[in-house]
């Protein structure tokens, strides 16, 4: 720092060039936004900036992954969750939806628009498929009085290792009974045929249901109230490729198509192979509800059947959809949703826009009744870095989908003060100079050159809390951090290319140069007397210092001069 | 107006002294009052958490903001056959909006009495349902930063002016900062939401920012102050709290403003809100920080280095020249400080040694 201020001295000379230069590149900006709205088809103005869900009324659902079930939870696995719901959410027909994690274990979806019930429904299932064998129904009516408890029965059934027992064996338990189990197994059938006898099929019984891939369960089909028991799964989601819906005039009805990829496809055909001459059925199960428990009429082995039954349009739209985007990698638990309506929404924009006007206009007044002439630089600063911002929030709305959202309008807001500060360090030390006896230009060179490193140093140390509240913040919070930190930014490119030079260009005239009465650099108003700014009061020694030597040659010069 | 700037300029020559440093026990003894109270209050009576800390759903209904309205919403909830509702807290926010706070709900539950809202008049209702781990998350997030943030800053200004003493001062006064915000949570009873966490969180760079911009001043001050005679450390640093006062001021003032405007606009058209809670938080914080950088972090700084056995003598030098001037002025009498007090022109030659040997 301290060999700067000499060559700061150097770099000078051309203050209009860099407030050209400047000014070009903030032209370009728009240049480069006009171009943007030329080429893009979207039916959003790049004029406006996009507007958060709290601005402009929408839904936001929060999901956030649950490591309980045994499943780590990897940053792969969350996007590819990701990309899933993605997909559900435009499958029921919304586009603009915007799907995204967030903190490592969440995923938020945001709606921008109009309330749906549905779709908070659609998006928080959980959705886990699986197709497994189905080895038996509850047995005829009140055979045995069952003692055990639900909790003693639970863990009576995952208390053998099923995960052991093979394809082949699952699927025998099912052509030739139960009983063709290894004995090891013969306590946990018997729990689960008692489980399937107390089985109640209402929405508890099946929320009640601890849906595991490993283990077989019991559970029923809510639209025709059947309990099955069911064996672990044999198919699990991640080998579907596809769900379509269709009518087939074959067959007259609607039906839903699926494909399946990998091994899913020869333990399909061996599934089909070995229930079709009896006409067996196998499970499909979403969440521990039966979907649909189809009838196996021939042996597939391109691992692509129809699943047919008493489906509608709508119905088998709906279970393709959930067939085909129910694979999801982990399971999720609704963390947090919310809707706002259109009116709160208008409400919150204008207060946010009303409040950073009456801000603005506070500041402005405040710079003009204080510095005066100077003050008007630090509007037409303030202006500047204000027209920066919101050519930057548009491209980053563009570029990065930067939404503006409340938190980041009083970002903004705050930023005002901030932004102040950096011009009053500036015109502080400009006066600090010229009453320490130097001419207005040469003040304005040497309060430069000191005022530059306290202002890095401060907006460094504004930067980097704004970037760790970036880094650790949760949901629209972010947007406050990300507008503090942007505007920091613009604010050292502001003052370094736009009001620096034009202070020096300023100085030059005989306005400011002289102390105008009205100019905040005159010699009453800076409490000085017996000269004018214009004016040095230096006798050559000090000519010596402002040659290169800094404030510790200073210093030193008292000292010797004492 | 010119008034406070002639002020800064007598402020700037030290012809108008504050003494910052030099009573800095009493600073000392005001900042831990207000510490304790503020440590009593988080301890007595504790905070009132947001409906985001504590889990559960808010309904923003849309209606004239009358208390029959309140009364005919409430019942609307206790009507809509969700028990598990608990007893719904209502209040009015801004002037045609009532927000409604109940238990933690599933969504059906929250759409069958947003239903009933509907149909007791609200023209529009919009739901936040939050589950009960999402503040707990936010705060620990929030602790993650806050810990990453000393640890940089530390870095960073013991880095920038090589001077840890600066980084554990700049850090107590940070403490400072943030322990009065909290305690003023505590005792107002204000509501403590994420939004609050963020205010907090932005207070950590302002309340630096600050202590930066007088510790730069310091340090220009002090350069090569071990061989100075004239002053010592402390009344450097002292004369830099001084000579940035004006600024400190004013860069209060326009920070200040524009978060005012926030926090009243925020409550006069949305009441209770993110905008209230941020604003609020990073009111009282820069209120507080812009005090400490003067009264806690620079005094606290210069105490640090005046423990130094260097900086000691130094000291002891400054006054033992001080004792041989003033036994010399008595020997010579009058004539030599009326030259000091010559008018400008002449005061220029010498322009920081003459104002500071008319220091008293």
């Amino acid at each position: 720092m301290a060999k700067k201020p000499a060559n700061a001295n150097k770099s000078l000379p051309r203050p209009g060039r860099v407030l050209g230069i400047f000014l070009a590149i903030v032209v370009g900006l728009f240049a480069i936004l006009a171009l943007v709205g030329v080429q893009s088809d979207s039916k959003d103005s790049v004029w406006s900036p996009r507007l958060g869900l709290d601005l402009q009324g929408g839904t936001r659902i929060t999901l956030q992954a649950d490591a309980k079930g045994g499943a780590r939870v990897t940053s792969d696995k969350l996007s590819e969750a990701r990309d899933i719901i993605d997909q559900r959410v435009n499958g029921t027909g919304i586009t603009e939806a915007e799907v995204t994690t967030q903190g490592g274990n969440q995923i938020v979806i945001e709606i921008p628009g109009k309330q749906s019930q549905d779709i908070v429904d659609d998006i928080s299932r959980t959705a886990q498929l699986r197709f497994r064998m189905v080895w038996g129904a509850p047995a005829a009516t009140g055979t045995e009085k069952v003692t055990e408890t639900p909790e003693e029965l639970a863990a009576a059934v995952a208390k053998p290792d099923w995960a052991k027992l093979t394809l082949k064996q699952t699927i025998a338990a099912q052509t030739d009974g139960l009983a063709t189990l290894p004995k090891a197994y013969a306590d946990g059938t018997a729990a689960l045929q008692k489980q399937a006898d107390t089985f109640v099929c209402t929405p508890e019984g099946i929320s009640a249901v601890n849906d595991v891939a490993s283990d077989p369960i019991v559970t029923c089909d809510t639209k025709t109230g059947e309990v099955l028991m069911l064996s672990p799964a044999v198919i699990q989601g991640n080998e579907l490729k596809s769900a379509d819906f269709g009518y087939t005039t074959q067959d007259s009805q609607w039906g839903v198509n699926l494909a399946l990829k990998g091994d899913g496809v020869k333990t399909f055909e061996d599934v089909t192979t070995a229930l079709t001459p009896t006409q067996g059925r196998f499970a499909i199960v979403l969440d521990g509800e039966i979907l649909s428990a189809p009838q196996s009429n021939a042996i597939i082995d391109n691992g692509e059947s129809r699943i047919t039954g008493s489906f509608t349009q709508v119905t088998s739209k709906a279970l393709a959809n959930s067939l085909k985007f129910g694979a999801l990698p982990l399971t999720f638990k609704l963390n947090g949703s919310s809707f706002e309506g259109p009116t709160l929404a208008g409400t919150q924009l204008q207060a946010g826009l009303i409040a950073g006007l009456v801000g603005l206009i506070l500041v402005i007044l405040y710079s003009l009744a204080y510095y005066r002439g100077l003050g008007l630089v630090a509007i037409a600063s303030l202006l500047v870095a204000g027209t920066v911002t919101y050519a930057l929030v548009l491209l980053l709305g563009q570029g990065l989908g930067f939404t503006l959202t409340l938190p980041g309008i009083a970002g903004l807001i705050v930023a005002i003060g901030i932004t102040a500060d950096s011009f009053i360090v500036f015109f502080e030390r400009i006066r600090d100079e010229v009453r320490d006896g130097r001419t207005l230009r040469l003040a304005v060179e040497k309060g430069w050159a000191r005022a530059r490193n306290t202002i890095l140093a401060a907006d460094a140390v504004s930067f980097l809390a704004a970037l760790i509240l970036y880094i650790f913040a949760i949901g629209v919070v972010r947007g406050f951090a990300f507008a503090l930190g942007l505007t920091t930014i613009i604010d050292v490119f502001v003052v370094f290319f736009f009001t620096k030079p034009l202070v020096t260009l300023l100085a030059r005239t005989k306005f400011f140069g002289q102390g105008h009465k009205w100019s905040g650099l005159d010699a009453s108003h800076l409490g000085i007397t017996g000269r004018s700014v214009s004016q040095s009061a230096k006798s050559p020694v000090h000519k010596d210092r402002d040659a290169g030597s800094d404030q510790a040659g200073s210093d030193q010069e008292e000292v010797s001069t004492r | 107006m010119s008034k406070l700037s002639t002020f800064g300029h007598d402020l700037y020559e030290g012809r108008v002294s504050f003494n910052f440093i030099g009573r800095r026990k009493l600073w000392y003894s005001i900042s831990v009052a207000i510490l304790i109270l503020s440590g009593a209050g988080m301890i007595v009576r504790g905070f009132n958490m947001g409906i985001e800390f504590k889990g559960g759903v808010e309904f923003t209904a849309q209606i004239a903001a009358t208390s029959a309205n309140v009364d005919k919403l409430v019942n609307a909830v206790d009507d809509a056959g969700v028990p598990e509702a608990g007893d719904p807290i209502a209040v009015t926010s801004g002037n045609d909006a009532i927000r409604i706070q109940t238990k933690a709900l599933t969504q059906d539950q929250a759409t069958k009495i947003e239903q009933s809202l509907t149909k007791a008049g609200a023209t529009e209702v919009s739901q936040n349902l939050i589950g009960p781990s999402w503040g707990k998350q936010v705060a620990q997030k929030a602790l993650t930063g806050l810990a990453v943030f000393i640890v940089l800053v530390i870095f960073l200004i013991w880095g920038y002016f090589r001077e840890w003493r600066m980084s554990v001062a700049a850090i107590v006064a940070l403490a400072h900062d943030l322990v009065i915000t909290i305690g003023v949570y505590a005792w107002s009873g204000f509501e403590v939401t994420p939004a609050t966490v963020t205010g907090l969180l932005t207070i950590l760079g302002y309340s630096l920012y600050d202590t930066v911009v007088v510790f730069d001043k310091v340090r220009e001050n002090t350069r090569g102050f071990m061989k100075m005679t004239n002053r010592t450390y402390a009344e450097s640093a002292n004369l830099a709290i001084n000579q940035t006062l004006v600024r400190s001021i004013n860069t209060s003032i326009t920070a200040l403003l524009p978060v005012a405007a926030l926090l009243i606009v925020g409550v006069a058209y949305l009441g209770n809100g993110p905008l209230k809670d941020l604003a609020l938080a990073l009111f009282v914080g820069m209120a507080a920080g812009a005090y400490s950088s003067i009264f806690i972090a620079t005094p606290l700084a210069s105490q640090l280095k005046e423990m130094e056995p260097d900086v000691k003598a130094q000291a002891l030098r400054v006054y033992a020249a001080r004792a041989k001037a003033a036994a010399a002025t008595t020997a010579v009498a009058a004539p030599v400080t009326r030259d000091v007090v010559a008018s400008g022109a002449a005061k220029r030659a010498q322009p920081q040694r003459t104002t500071r040997s008319k220091r008293r």
